[in-house]
């Protein structure tokens, strides 16, 4: 196993001050952006070593970053912007927050290095608006970057333009999607727009647009100071460097902890989170938020990396864990979740506007022991008309979930059907 | 190559613009679509065309055809999830319309999910008068939405709330209370029958038997119609695929058609007899017509009609030239354009607009002068405002704060009448400050020299104490028109009914020719012609000066031309204007008088003078399809056919010759005009050998230089623009590439001072000025509209006032007012609005009981004759 001491956004979080500029400076920050400015390093460059840490997109989708930044057109007479998706609502999801309340210059730092790499002189963070403090911390970093002369017309004097704005959302889970969420930006209903075209060649304002989430891009200017390949080095094949990991649910300790890519995740749950709380027993877990399948509480010794959860069967998501004990009903936990995505769909493609309708009322009827004919079949039936038939992934996300719980839970599933009430929880 | 389904489509057809769902369409196959429709965006929402490309599952309408692809529309897999994807559907809402047929033939139950929701929507909504709102049958494709805001940009319908209570919203309260303009868009668009319309319920079940492509009566854009009949029904009207008007249409175009067949549609002739008009039959009617005029002539004079055909004015004008020996022949140009056309000829060489409507989409900056266009034009209008939306910067010329002025980046907002004293002041900054294109001065204009000592007196600083608006204004104006690649011009009759209108439409060619934008794409000055003849009534020689194609009557090669055409000799004397008639007539040298579809007592200026010269005639004959003030004052009345009824060709704002079809038989024993006339001319001892109106145009294309290449089957599609100078030209969209038809080929700039009206040194009694003008749901005299539903978008003429001068009299929205001067009375419905500004009014001009022109006044352009409605004082006072 790696070295699990090797701290890199959290090292520093005993220090309470840390959100001010003062203390992330004492504790080195933006040192990488005078390295990068002042000590010549092309765009080109640090282009090269976000490519070679292998930093994936910590948003769920784990697309790797360097690659993404590569779509960009090589010739564009229009601008080109930078977002960070910090819209964090994933269900059971908590860790951009901590990056933007407790560590904020980190995604300052960040985002003022990416836009020079992507020669972009436009930051915009989209800021899920319920987290106030986040919102408040962020606003408060920019300010005090640009009073340095971080951001602003002439960062550290070199002529280079940085200009970042903090945007808090109005509290639509769809707006994290990256389209829904330039959509939003743009002053309009939060929808997601068909793809193609990506947002690299036409996204804000039609214009080339990179989106990345908060922790990826919290973590290039480590990447920047120390080179990419001691990033990767940090993690996993092909699973550059450190996350930041969480836990929530019926354990002693739920919380978050900065770890490589590639632990265990019966390390995650066990030694950092400290195991079940009050003597129960896991059901099972949720590995990366809600639009996860569920996995086994068997199946929980498996490598916290992309493509090995998903050879288990479900996805690493945002890397919060939600685990959940014997005595839980699935069929109400599905239920709860069903709602979710019922409440959140954009309402633009009639797959998911209708089925999440559908598979909500039929879960819930389920769970009352009131199925219609047809059960569980008509259940699955509903998630296949929605997966990959939408324009964007909320649809898949509402139906992957339910699918994971048949297939795991089928014989709880079952046993509701005709029940006339729920057989586990009454 | 493509592949759909094992059947190939060769790469021409892959071009980049076509999705994959216009490539399986192309090859038949079936693959069902509900929220896609050529005239608006991608959507991509109803998910119902989903395919296999290269073995993913993609939406067709929103995935591009591309070379290489393999697809497949017909898996089973695609089968079964259309087939539950429908029953989906169903179980939100009872779709009908294509929608719904499209879901039946799929064998869509509604059994598979029988927990229907509660729709979302509101009661079925039938408050407006056209349009009809039931939410219980949207699948919320949204077309409506995109049709509105991206074929109208009206921005009615949003969608609203999210998920499963996704709903279409159109704001607080009933229907009619929407910011609506009843285009039609949404319902012409709508899959299901959600948004349907008056006239497809009124025609449920009558069954289809053909769809006619014809041009629209009312304004000069000249849109084309796809006109639904079942016999002698009108079932609907849809906009036809034209590159005039995009299948779009307006209020009027669309729904304004029942007039047709209104009860008081003159049926048969009409003759005087005791005083009163008495129907007789048409051979008593045609000789009494024939042997007034002959026993009058040459005292008597033709007055044109701008609403019917080219051939039926081409008639009208020979008829009197060659049968009465006058000339003594105008249209109701003289009241509108004839500035526009005598400001261009004599600057550009030719009176006609010099680019096309498709212009309006190349331009850069558009420089729109008094023009209404959103109301007076719709379907222009709309087409405006869907550039400026995409970024086309306007400058609005207008006392009035119109709709396109307020979404102007400039809104020239000038005192009325100083129109001269504004486009000086915009040239003298464009001299002033260099902004010219000096090569086009140099080898294309004439009389620079002479113009820029002439206007650096006019500079901004100058007029803005006569014109009222900034100096500073004008600059930003001049630089933004000089600093765009393509700026275009267009104009209304804000603009030509003036004083000095001519002058004015003079100056908008100087501006143009200062900066080098004529004869090339996206550029020119337009004049956006009001009716939707009034081009071609004028290319047919329907005024006193000229024959057909402008040909001079004072020119003997043109005389001894036309005598040897039509075998009679040609009138040598010049003949009257319009206004010059009435004065003739009030004098008794004019006898008798055709009045040919105009109602003049409503829609002349100063109308008890236009009533006192009518009555003073022996003889006045009058052809039209409603009775009218006009017609009250005939002898003799003769019934003519509406354009829904007749053959022929109009001739729109860009000089389009576009096709006029004929869709129902004319009601009772009324004829189509061109017959009529012919009879008229047989009676005169002057028959006429045409059978059908093409030959008429055989017959134009003969003696009209422009016309040479025109016939009918030439123009079966998409029209011809003159000059058509031989069979083989495609046409001409814009005028002037080369050269100006003027002595030296060139254009010449022209010095004009303003001149302060007459009318404001006689404020005798007002204290107001009245401008005078249209509304969206009305055409001219209201005959046509007032007699379909649009009566109810609006029951009665408006009065716009400024909320400081209502206060100062005590008025609100609503109240009935006394319009006062010494010219009469008049009344209005008072509208209060900051779309005037203080101390000037606006009253439209629909309806006969409010009087609107017997205040307006005697003044007349100083060289076309055209009078000036948009400026005259009045009192208001509260009726």
């Amino acid at each position: 196993m790696k070295n699990l001491d090797v701290k890199i956004l959290t090292k520093h979080l005993d220090d309470p001050e840390l959100h001010t500029l003062a203390a992330y400076e004492r504790h080195g920050g933006y040192g990488a952006l005078r390295k990068a400015l002042k000590g010549g390093m092309t765009p080109e460059k640090i282009h090269e070593e976000v490519k070679a840490s292998n930093l994936r997109g910590r948003g769920g989708a784990g697309f790797p970053t360097g690659i993404k930044w590569g779509f960009l057109p090589k010739q564009t007479e229009k601008p080109v912007y930078l977002v960070i998706n910090a819209d964090e609502g994933e269900p059971g999801t908590f860790k951009d927050r901590l990056i933007m309340e407790r560590n904020p210059h980190s995604l300052i730092e960040g985002c003022i290095l990416s836009c020079f790499a992507l020669k972009a002189n436009h930051c915009f963070i989209y800021i899920r608006g319920e987290l106030f403090k986040a919102i408040k911390r962020i606003e408060q970093a920019i300010e005090e970057a640009r009073a340095k002369g971080y951001v602003g017309p002439n960062v550290l004097g070199t002529g280079f333009r940085c200009e970042i704005v903090a945007h808090p959302g109005a509290g639509a889970y769809i707006c994290g999607e990256e389209m829904a969420l330039i959509e939003s930006l743009e002053g309009k209903p939060g929808q997601p727009r068909n793809k193609p075209p990506f947002p690299a060649h036409v996204g804000l304002f039609g214009c080339p647009t990179i989106v990345n989430n908060v922790e990826t891009i919290a973590y290039v200017p480590w990447i920047v100071e120390n080179g990419g390949q001691a990033y990767s080095d940090l993690g996993s094949d092909r699973n550059g460097g450190l996350k930041i990991w969480g836990v929530s649910g019926s354990v002693k300790r739920p919380g978050l902890w900065e770890l490589p890519m590639g632990i265990p995740m019966r390390y995650l749950i066990e030694e950092c989170a400290g195991g079940m709380k009050d003597g129960k027993v896991m059901k099972g877990v949720i590995p990366g938020g809600s639009s996860c399948p569920p996995m086994l509480a068997r199946e929980i010794d498996v490598a916290l990396d992309i493509e090995s959860i998903k050879k288990a069967g479900s996805m690493l998501g945002t890397g919060c864990v939600t685990v959940f004990e014997e005595g839980i009903c699935t069929v109400r936990l599905a239920q709860r979740i069903a709602h979710f995505y019922e409440h959140e769909s954009c309402g633009q493609c009639t797959p998911c506007r209708e089925g999440t309708g559908w598979l909500y009322r039929n879960v819930k009827r389920l769970e009352h022991g009131d199925a219609l004919e047809g059960g569980l079949g008509l259940l699955e039936s509903i998630c296949n008309r929605i997966l990959g038939n939408t324009i964007c992934a909320l649809g898949d996300a509402a139906a992957m979930p339910i699918q994971g719980f048949i297939q795991r839970f089928g014989d709880e599933w079952a046993a509701h059907l005709g029940a006339g009430r729920c057989p586990i929880q009454g | 190559m493509l592949t759909i389904d094992g059947k190939s489509i060769p790469l021409a057809c892959v071009d980049g613009r076509h999705t994959v769902l216009d490539a399986a369409r192309a090859v038949g196959a079936h693959v069902p679509a509900f929220c896609s429709d050529r005239r608006v965006t991608t959507g991509g929402h109803c998910r119902m065309c989903m395919v296999e490309v290269d073995g993913r599952v993609v939406a067709a309408c929103a995935t591009a055809a591309r070379d290489g692809q393999t697809v497949r529309t017909d898996t089973p897999r695609l089968k079964a999830y259309r087939q539950d994807l429908g029953e989906l559907v169903v179980s939100e809402a009872a779709a009908g319309g294509r929608a719904g047929a499209e879901l039946a033939t799929m064998g869509v139950t509604g059994e598979r999910y029988p927990l229907r929701r509660v729709a979302a929507g509101r009661p079925r909504d039938e408050s407006h008068p056209y349009l009809r709102l039931d939410l219980n049958a949207c699948i919320l494709c949204r077309l409506c939405v995109r049709a509105c805001d991206e074929l109208q940009g009206q921005f009615v319908y949003a969608v609203t709330g999210r998920g499963a209570s996704t709903h279409i919203s159109w704001g607080e309260g009933a229907f009619k209370d929407s910011p609506c303009v009843s285009c039609g868009a949404c319902a012409s668009i709508c899959p299901t029958g959600a948004i349907t319309d008056r006239d497809r319920e009124r025609s449920a079940g009558l069954i289809e038997d053909r769809v006619v492509q014809t041009t629209c009566s009312y304004c000069g854009v000249g849109c084309q119609l796809a006109v639904h009949a079942a016999g002698e029904h009108i079932l609907r009207i849809e906009g036809a695929r034209s590159p005039v008007n995009h299948e779009h249409l307006c209020v009027k175009g669309r729904y304004a058609h029942t007039f047709v067949h209104h009860e008081d549609r003159l049926r048969e002739p009409l003759m005087r007899k005791s005083g009163v008009l008495t129907p007789v039959t048409w051979r008593e009617a045609l000789d009494r017509v024939a042997s007034e005029l002959r026993a009058a002539a040459p005292n008597v004079a033709m007055l044109s009609s701008s609403r019917c055909t080219n051939e039926e004015n081409y008639l009208a004008q020979k008829w009197f030239r060659a049968a009465f020996d006058t000339n003594n022949v105008d249209c109701c140009a003289r009241v509108c354009h004839a500035p526009s056309a005598a400001g261009m000829r004599a600057t550009l060489g030719t009176g006609a607009a010099t680019n096309s409507l498709e212009d309006l989409e190349r331009c850069d900056v558009l420089l729109l002068s008094g023009s209404n266009t959103t109301e007076s034009h719709p379907v222009t209008g709309a087409r405006i405002k869907q550039a400026v939306l995409g970024g086309t910067r306007l400058i609005v010329v207008d006392p009035r704060r119109t709709e396109l002025a307020r979404m102007a980046d400039l809104h020239l907002r000038l005192e009325p009448g100083t129109n001269v004293a504004l486009l000086n002041s915009l040239a003298a900054a464009l001299v002033d400050e260099g902004l010219l294109d000096r090569a086009f001065l140099e080898t294309r204009v004439e009389g620079f020299e002479a113009y820029a000592r002439f206007i650096s007196a006019c500079l901004p600083e100058d007029m803005e104490a006569i014109t009222g608006v900034p100096a500073s204004q004008v600059r930003r104006a001049a630089r933004m028109y000089a600093g765009a690649a393509r700026p275009m011009q267009a104009h209304g009759l804000g603009m030509t009914e003036h004083f000095q209108g001519s002058e004015g439409v003079m100056l908008l060619c100087n501006l143009a020719l200062l900066v080098g934008a004529v004869g090339r794409e996206g550029v020119g000055v337009n004049p956006l012609r009001g009716q939707n003849n009034v081009q071609g009534a004028a290319d047919m020689g329907c005024q006193p000066d000229s024959t057909t194609g402008y040909q001079r009557v004072d020119d003997p090669a043109v005389r001894a031309k036309f005598t040897a055409a039509w075998g009679r000799p040609f009138p040598e004397r010049e003949g009257l204007t319009l206004p010059q008639m009435y004065d003739a007539a009030r004098r008794g040298e004019l006898k008798a008088m055709y009045i040919f579809g105009e109602d003049v007592v409503q829609t002349d200026p100063d109308a008890h003078s236009v009533v006192a010269a009518l009555r003073a005639l022996d003889f006045l004959a009058v052809q039209e399809i409603f009775p009218s003030r006009t017609s009250a004052l005939a002898h003799v009345v003769l019934p003519g056919a509406s354009f829904l009824e007749k053959d022929g060709t109009f001739t729109n704002g860009e000089r389009r010759i576009q096709r006029v079809r004929q869709v129902l038989d004319p009601v009772g024993d009324a004829r189509p005009d061109w017959r009529i006339l012919c009879d008229l001319m047989a009676a005169s001892g002057f028959p006429q050998p045409f059978t059908r109106p093409s030959e008429i145009m055989d017959e134009i294309a003969r003696v009209h230089p422009g016309f040479t290449g025109v016939s009918y089957p030439r123009l079966v599609r998409n029209g011809l623009q003159w000059p058509v100078p031989s069979a083989e030209h495609p046409g001409t969209p814009i005028l002037h590439r080369e050269s100006f038809p003027l002595p030296g080929g060139k254009a010449r700039l022209v010095c004009v001072e303003y001149r302060r009206s007459p009318t404001l040194d006689a404020r005798r009694g007002g204290d107001l000025m009245l401008i005078t003008g249209r509304v969206l749901a009305h055409y001219n005299s209201g005959s046509m509209t007032r007699r379909t539903p649009n009566a109810t978008l609006e029951p009665a003429d408006r009065l716009q006032m400024h909320p400081t001068d209502a206060d100062a009299r005590g008025l609100r929205t609503g109240d009935v007012v006394r319009l006062e001067n010494r010219f009469g009375e008049a009344t209005g419905c008072v509208e209060v609005t900051d779309a005037v500004a203080p101390g000037t009014v606006f009253l439209t001009f629909h309806h006969p009981e409010s009087n609107t022109n017997f205040v307006t006044s005697d003044v007349q352009d100083r060289i076309a004759g055209c009078p000036e409605y948009k400026l005259v004082p009045v009192a208001v006072s509260r009726a």
